[in-house]
C-alpha cells in the first residue's frame, strides 16, 4: 500500500477534472510525493518525522485546486469530453456500429464495383487517402494499445484527435466535391437547357460514391474513436485506482 | 528598451514565476526538486508549499515558458521533468527588465521613510 495513500486521495477526491489531466496531476504529485520523503530519509529523518513533513509540505488549498481545475479545463475538452461521456454507455456505441454496418451493407457492394469508382469525381481520391491515413492510425493504436501495451502517461492519447480530424476531413473533402459537382452541372444546365436531366444524372453518378465513401469513413473514424477514448480512459483510470490503493 | 508592464497586484505571483523560471535556468528538474532548491538556496526565505507549486508550474507550461516531459524510469515508475524554454527565457527577461525598474523606484518614491 502507498504509504501517501490518505494525501493522494485528499488531492484526487477534490479534483474535479476529466482524464487524462486528472491522472497526470495525480501521476506527478505521487512521485514528487516519494522523492521527497526519500530526500529527507537521506538526510537522517527518522521516517515518522519524514512522513509528517511530507503531509505537511503537501497539504493542497482550495485555491490551487480550483487554479489547476481552470488551467486543465479548456473549452474543447470540455466539448469533447462531454461527447466521450454521451458516447460511454453500450446501446450508443452499438447503435452507432449498427448504423455503420448497415451503411457498409449498402454503401460497401456499390463502392466495391469499379464501374462505381470509374465514375466518381476526382474527390473521390482525398477521401480514399483520408480513409486510408485514418485507417492506418487506427491499427498502429490498436497495437500501441493491445499488442505492445505501451500505456506511457504522454502517449496513450496521441493520435485520437487525428481520428477525429479524418472524420470530419473526409466529410468536408466529400461535402465539397459535392458542391462543386453541383455547381459544375448548374453551369452546364444553363448554356444547354435541353441537357437538364442528363448533367442532374451525371452529377449524381460522379457525386454519390464520393459523398457515401466520405459517410462511412467518418462513421468509422468517429466509431473508432470512441472505442479507443474509452479505452484510454479506462487504462488511466486504473493507473489513478493503483497509485491510491 | 519596452519592457512588459508588472502591475503590483500580481507582484506574488511574477515572483514565485519568475524564482521557478531561474532555478530551470540551468537544468531540467522535477516539481519537488525546485521548491526544494529555492528554500535551501534562501535559506528558508522563499518557502514554497507545494500545492501551490503545481498550479504556477502548469501556468508556465500551458504558456509555453516551461516544458514538462514524462520520463519512464525503472519498470513502472513515471516522472514528469521541466526545462526551460526559449519563450520562457525571453519571458523572464521581460518580466526581469520590469521587476528591476518598479524595485528602482519604489526605493525611490520610499526614501523618505528610511532613516
Amino acid at each position: 500500500m502507498n504509504r501517501f495513500a490518505h494525501v493522494l486521495r485528499r488531492i484526487d477526491a477534490r479534483l474535479d477534472l476529466p482524464q487524462p489531466a486528472r491522472g497526470r496531476i495525480m501521476l506527478e504529485i505521487a512521485a514528487d510525493v516519494e522523492d521527497l520523503f526519500a530526500v529527507y530519509r537521506e538526510r537522517g529523518l527518522g521516517e515518522e518525522e519524514a512522513l509528517g513533513r511530507v503531509e505537511e509540505k503537501f497539504t493542497v488549498s482550495e485555491e490551487a485546486i480550483a487554479e489547476l481545475v481552470a488551467i486543465h479545463q479548456p473549452a474543447y475538452r470540455r466539448f469533447t469530453d462531454s461527447l466521450s461521456a454521451q458516447a460511454r454507455t453500450r446501446f450508443e456505441r452499438v447503435l452507432l456500429a449498427l448504423l455503420l454496418l448497415s451503411m457498409l451493407g449498402v454503401g460497401g457492394p456499390l463502392l466495391a464495383r469499379a464501374e462505381m469508382i470509374r465514375q466518381a469525381s476526382d474527390f473521390i481520391w482525398p477521401v480514399v487517402g483520408i480513409g486510408a491515413a485514418t485507417g492506418l492510425l487506427v491499427l498502429m493504436k490498436l497495437y500501441q494499445l493491445f499488442v505492445k501495451k505501451d500505456h506511457r502517461t504522454r502517449r496513450l492519447r496521441s493520435g485520437l484527435s487525428l481520428l477525429l480530424l479524418g472524420a470530419g476531413g473526409s466529410l468536408l473533402v466529400a461535402g465539397f466535391g459535392f458542391a462543386v459537382g453541383l455547381h459544375q452541372a448548374l453551369q452546364k444546365i444553363v448554356l444547354d437547357t435541353e441537357g437538364l436531366w442528363l448533367y442532374v444524372v451525371r452529377w449524381l453518378l460522379t457525386s454519390a460514391p464520393v459523398m457515401l465513401l466520405g459517410l462511412l469513413t467518418a462513421m468509422a473514424a468517429a466509431l473508432f474513436w470512441l472505442m479507443l477514448t474509452h479505452t484510454v480512459e479506462r487504462i488511466e483510470q486504473m493507473e489513478v485506482e493503483s497509485l491510491l490503493s | 528598451m519596452e519592457h512588459d508592464n508588472l502591475e503590483t497586484q500580481n507582484l506574488p505571483r511574477v515572483a514565485n514565476e519568475l524564482l521557478i523560471l531561474g532555478s530551470l535556468a540551468d537544468r531540467k528538474m522535477h516539481g519537488y526538486e525546485i521548491a526544494l532548491e529555492l528554500e535551501e538556496q534562501s535559506s528558508g526565505l522563499f518557502r514554497f508549499q507545494y500545492g501551490t507549486l503545481y498550479p504556477i508550474l502548469h501556468r508556465l507550461e500551458k504558456a509555453g515558458f516551461i516544458k514538462g516531459r514524462w520520463v519512464k524510469e525503472g519498470a513502472k515508475r513515471k516522472r514528469k521533468y521541466y526545462t526551460l524554454t526559449a519563450r520562457g527565457r525571453e519571458y523572464a527577461r521581460g518580466q526581469l527588465e520590469a521587476w528591476d525598474e518598479f524595485a528602482e523606484r519604489f526605493t525611490a518614491m520610499t526614501r523618505g521613510l528610511r532613516p
